[in-house]
Order: C-alpha cells, then structure tokens, then sequence
C-alpha cells in the first residue's frame, strides 16, 4: 500500500513538473496580456475620465460584456503602486 | 573512508532533508501558523490571470524554473579558492537558515498582504523610504547584473567558441519554437520535441563550426543583442527560450546529480586552503565578510523575494503548500550549487594540473598547486587563464558525465557551457527590459518636471542606459570586481527582505520567545555581513569610479535602511495585516 501511494506520489510530481514547465512557456506572454488587456479596457472606457475614446452610448452598450475586464482594470488600479509586484515574473537570474 | 561526490551529494541531501523537517516545520508551525483552513488571495482574488491558485508540484516547478538561472553556477566556481569545503558551507548552512527563511517569510508575507511585493510591504511595516530604497537598489542590481552576465557569456564564448555557435543556434532554435508554439496549430509537444532536437542539432553543430571572435567583438554583438531582443515581443525569443531553458535546466540537475551521486569519484581539492585567498580584485580576500559578495544566489538572493512575492504568492493554493515552495525551492537551487562544488571538488585539480603550459605563462606552477595556501592564490589567476569564468565547472561536469555514462567530454563540457550562456542570456534580455522598467519608475517617483519626466523615461533611452552602462562596465572593469560588486547588491537586497520579513514577524505576528530572534538575527547578522563586506571592498580593493559610486550610494542606502529598522523596532506598535 505505501509503495503504491509512493508510486503515485512520483507520477504527481512528474505530472506537476510538466505542467510547471508548460505553465513556463505562456508565463512572459500572460504579462503582455494583462497589459494589453488594460489598454483595451481604457481604450472602451476612457471617455469616462476624458480620453477621446468611444462615446458614453456604445461604452454603455458594451458594458455589460466587460464585467471580467472591469473588474481586472480596478484590480490593476488598485496595485498600481506595486510596481515590482507587477513585473516580479520577469525577474529571473 | 575516502570522501567522494557520493558522500558530499548524500551528506547535502540529508542535510536538507533534516532541516527542511525540522526547522522549516517549525517556522510553519510557530512563526507564520500556516493555516490550511485560511483563504489564500489566489483564491479569495482569483481572477484568472495573476491570482490563480496552483498545484503545489506545478507552482514548485515554475518558481524554482524562476529563482534559478546561471548565477548560482558562477558563484561557488569563484568561492573555490577559499577550498570546497568554506563554500560549500556557506551554501548549506546559508540556504537553511538564511535563503530558505527569507524566501519562505517574503513569500507567506505577500501571501497575507493580498500578494503585495516584499518591496511595498518593506514600506508598510518600515517605511515608505525604504521603498524607494529597494527601487533604487533594485536598478543597481539591475545594471550590474547586465555587467557581470555579460562578461560571463564574453568569457565563454570567447574560451569555448563551440558554444558561441550553439548558442547562437540554440537563440535560432527558440525562433522556430516561438513560431510552431504561438503561430501554429501544432501543439506544445510536437513544438517541444522540435526545440529538444534542434537544441542537440546546435550542439552538434558548435563542434563542426566553432565560431571564434575577439572578447571586444563579442561585447558589441551583445550591446546590440540585448537592445534588440529586449524590443522584440516576447513570443518571438524570450518566451520560447525561456520555456527550452526550463528543460535545460532540470535535465542538467538531474543528470549532474545523478552522475555525481554514483560515479564516486574521490574528492582532491583541499578542503580549505587560506582564510584570506586572492579572489576579489587580485586582492587578498578574508572569507568572512567577502563570502557573500563572491556566492549570492546560490546560498540565498534579494531576488528571490521579488518571485516569491510577486508571482508566487498569488497562485499558492494552500498555506501549507508554501514550505515546500519557498523553504524547498531555495534548498534545490542550494542542490544546484553543491553540484557546481562537488564536480570541480572532484575534477578541477586534474584539470588545472592538464593546463600547465598555459599557467606557466602567467608565472603558476603546476606542481606547487597541491599546496592549499598556493592554490588559494593562484586560483583565480589559473582558473581565469585556463578556462575563462565558468569553464571549469563545465569540464568538471562533462568529466563526471563520462566518468558515470560513458558520454564524450566535450558533449558534456559544450552542454554545461550551453546551460550556463542560456541561463545568462535570457537574464541579459529580461534584465534590460527591467532596468527599463525600473528606470521609469525611479524616473515618476523622483522627476517633478514633466518634460524632464517625459525625457527620462523615453523607453530607448532607458534602455540604452541600462545595457551602455553594463557592457561598458564588463568591458573596461575588472570582472572580479564587477562580480562582487552585482552578489554584494544582491545580497544586501536579500537582508532589506529579510529585515522586511523579520519585522512581519516581530510586529504584524507578534510571535514571542527564541522564534522571533530566529527571523531577526539572522536579518541582523546578513545586514552586518554585507556592510563589512562593502566597507572592505571599498577600503582595500580599487574600484574604478562607475562602481565605486554605486557601491557607496549603496552603503549609504544600506546605513539608512538600517535607521529605519531601528526606528520600526523602536515603535512596538503592532502594524495591521
């Protein structure tokens, strides 16, 4: 019974070791994301603090689509003055 | 009983083991009370992208892929002069007691500060200076990262320009894999396999065309490399590079552990050679307090603090998960270093004795090597001239690959040079888009004017800075300055977390009795350390002005980050989490 949890114990570690470096592979691209993803959000919603983006109206009409954007942009204000936490992914040495 | 690789890589791994059970359980128990039944922000904020909570195998896998890089190899081949066994022991003992605390703390810390940086939570249970401080000492370590990596990868591809080809493919190779990986349909796998083979392809390659250039050419290639690959999105180089180096990396502690562990070869570098051997600048070097300038990453790094609490913290599912995170990713990246240890331990004396025409022209004889104190002088010298910076640790290790395999010596020497210009090449990238960051950053904080603002923080210009500043310090510098110079940096980063962390510990805990001065004395003894460290390295050794202003800036840093530790130790209010 031991040998077997150990076994599986092995199999977990070799399954979490792949997915580890799989998760290597997007981890640069998911910070270009974010930001990206900050812009857009500012991009459609802008002209509520006076940027000359969408007018109020079509912000409106697509409100509704951006639950999960808006509530990333209010996370991102919220760290915003946490910049090293922001790029911590790209320290590597 | 001879001592053996077998002996050195057991006793290491028992070592860990004991500690890990013991003193890092009880830093889970009675200093942070992990709780598994508390919420961890990568739940209680998932938000699918930062805050996501991991498998706790997953997340080991990708912050140790993080922590660990090539400046963990560089270190402990350069503390061999002091002999195997001070190094070695600043490794172990350094990992256990004071790397793995402090990246164990900076990460349970951010975990109850909603996944904050151990740089602003320095600013919440210190100051708001201190802060500013750790930015500051941030783009220092930044710029002289650029300096000690360059000349590393200069020296390597200049030394062993087999690996300069491969290199170059191997940076080829990650083009390919960017494109099948992000551009294509066909999968990781197959793109993986792609990148697996064309790795080896390079290899084989590097021995059919070595490509032999001057040091100054190398460093323009790479003052162009940098600037350029830090433009570049990071899908097209860094990404697929990255992901390929992760691969690199394992199989070569993996395979490195394994031929050590049972080819059993006798150990025949003195165990410890002079107190005060020739390291930093040609100058005599006491091992206390030089130790961390020379091993920074290897037996703890400031660094790690930024990962763990940056990136870590929000995907830690469970709080029990984080012993094994922070406390067992430091002690694997200890493994890496006692590897680097152990294999020149156990081949650099018959590989110094191999090159004794070249040592003879810089006035090194052979014969007295076996002398320790000799040794401790000459080491340095001999090293540099024989194998540049990191050449004796990659023949080492391709010596126990053939010793354990059968494999050809110059597959394993060409790999571990690979391994380690890889490692040193994705850092100069990522760093020079940091410095860039950093800059800017410092740049919002510090310029009022606006146009000064917007000048400053130009992203080329930022980006110029950083690289012409660090390739023209491994240029014209002394790298055993330079070296020090970026692990002394590191370190006092390090102790700035630690400091952070201990008083986490002290005022937001209010953890009582031995286990509180368990956190804060070793925070005291690091910050001492490395004050000395720089008061000698500014005393006795002749810095050029470029590193002597930073080096003081940086004491002076150091002194004012220690008032006010004081003043928050002083004020026994405890601060809210």
């Amino acid at each position: 019974m031991r040998i077997g949890n150990l076994f599986r114990d092995i199999l977990n570690f070799f399954e979490g070791f792949s997915e580890g470096v799989k998760s290597r592979s997007v981890e640069f691209i998911k910070i270009e994301e974010r930001e990206l993803e900050n812009i857009f959000s500012l991009l459609l919603f802008g002209s509520y603090i006076g940027f000359p983006t969408p007018p109020a109206f079509l912000s409106l009409e697509l409100l509704p689509h951006m639950a999960r954007e808006l509530y990333i942009l209010g996370i991102s204000a919220e760290r915003s003055d946490d910049p090293v936490g922001r790029i911590a992914e790209f320290f590597e040495l | 009983m001879a001592l053996t690789t077998t002996v050195i890589i057991g006793l290491g791994l028992l070592i860990y083991a004991i500690l890990y059970f013991t003193y890092g359980k009880k830093l889970e128990k009675e200093v942070v009370k992990a709780d598994p039944n508390r919420e961890t922000p990568a739940k209680r904020l998932y938000d699918g992208i930062d805050y996501v909570p991991a498998d706790r195998p997953v997340l080991f896998g990708h912050h140790f892929a993080s922590i660990a890089g090539a400046a963990p190899i560089v270190g402990p081949v350069i503390a061999m002069a002091w002999g195997w066994l001070p190094g070695l022991a600043w490794i172990w003992f350094g990992n256990v007691l004071l790397g793995a605390v402090h990246d164990y703390l900076s990460l349970m810390a951010s975990v109850r500060y909603d996944g904050r940086s151990i740089q602003w939570i320095s600013g919440k249970v210190m100051s708001k200076r201190t802060s500013l401080m750790f930015q500051v000492f941030i783009y220092f370590v930044l710029i002289l990262v650029v300096a000690a990596f360059a000349a590393v990868i200069n020296s390597i591809f200049v030394k062993t320009p087999q690996v300069a080809t491969a290199s170059i493919l191997f940076i080829a190779s990650a083009l390919v894999v960017g494109f099948l990986m992000y551009r294509t349909r066909i999968g990781i796998i197959p793109s993986t396999a792609v990148g697996l083979a064309l790795l080896l392809i390079s290899i084989w390659l590097g021995f059919q065309y070595p490509l032999s250039l001057t040091a100054d050419t190398w460093y323009v290639i790479l003052f162009v490399y940098i600037i350029v690959a830090a433009s570049l999105p990071v899908w097209v180089l860094l990404q697929p590079r990255d992901y390929l180096n992760a691969w690199i990396l394992w199989f070569g502690l993996i395979a490195g552990g394994v031929a050590l562990l049972i080819v059993n070869k006798e150990i025949t570098w003195p165990a410890y050679t002079t107190f005060s051997a020739t390291v930093v600048g040609g100058k005599a070097s006491p091992f206390w307090p030089v130790v961390p300038l020379v091993i920074a990453c290897g037996s703890l790094s400031g660094f790690h603090s930024i990962v763990a609490s940056g990136t870590t913290s929000k995907q830690l599912a469970n709080e029990l998960h984080g012993l094994t995170i922070g406390y067992g990713g430091m002690l694997t990246e200890g493994f890496l270093s006692t590897l680097v240890v152990t294999s020149i331990a156990a081949y650099g004396m018959s590989l110094l004795s191999q090159a004794a025409s070249k040592l003879a022209e810089v006035g090194i004889e052979v014969a007295k090597l076996s002398d320790p104190t000799y040794l401790g002088t000459a080491y340095i010298t001999a090293m540099l001239k024989s194998f540049g910076k990191v050449g004796i640790f990659a023949q080492s290790y391709g010596m126990s690959w053939f010793d354990a395999f059968g494999v050809d010596v110059k597959i394993g020497t060409v790999f571990a040079g690979l391994w380690v210009s890889a490692f040193a090449l994705t850092t100069l990238d990522t760093t020079n888009r940091l410095a860039r960051f950093t800059w800017s950053e410092i740049v919002a904080e510090v310029v009022k004017d606006e146009s000064a603002r917007r000048v400053l923080s130009n992203r080329w210009l930022a980006s110029l800075l950083a690289a012409a500043i660090g390739i023209g310090l491994a240029k014209t510098g002394n790298w055993t300055i330079i070296w020090p110079a970026f692990g002394g940096a590191n370190q006092m980063l390090a102790a700035i977390a630690l400091m952070t962390s201990g008083l986490w510990v002290r005022n937001v805990l209010a953890v009582k009795g031995v286990m509180r001065y368990l956190v804060l004395a070793p925070a005291l003894f690091l910050w001492i350390t490395v004050t000395l460290a720089y008061v000698w390295f500014i005393v006795v050794v002749k810095l050029s002005s470029a590193v002597y202003t930073i080096v003081v800036i940086e004491l002076l840093l150091a002194f004012m980050l220690f008032y006010e530790f004081g003043r928050a130790v002083k004020r026994e209010v405890a601060v809210p989490a």
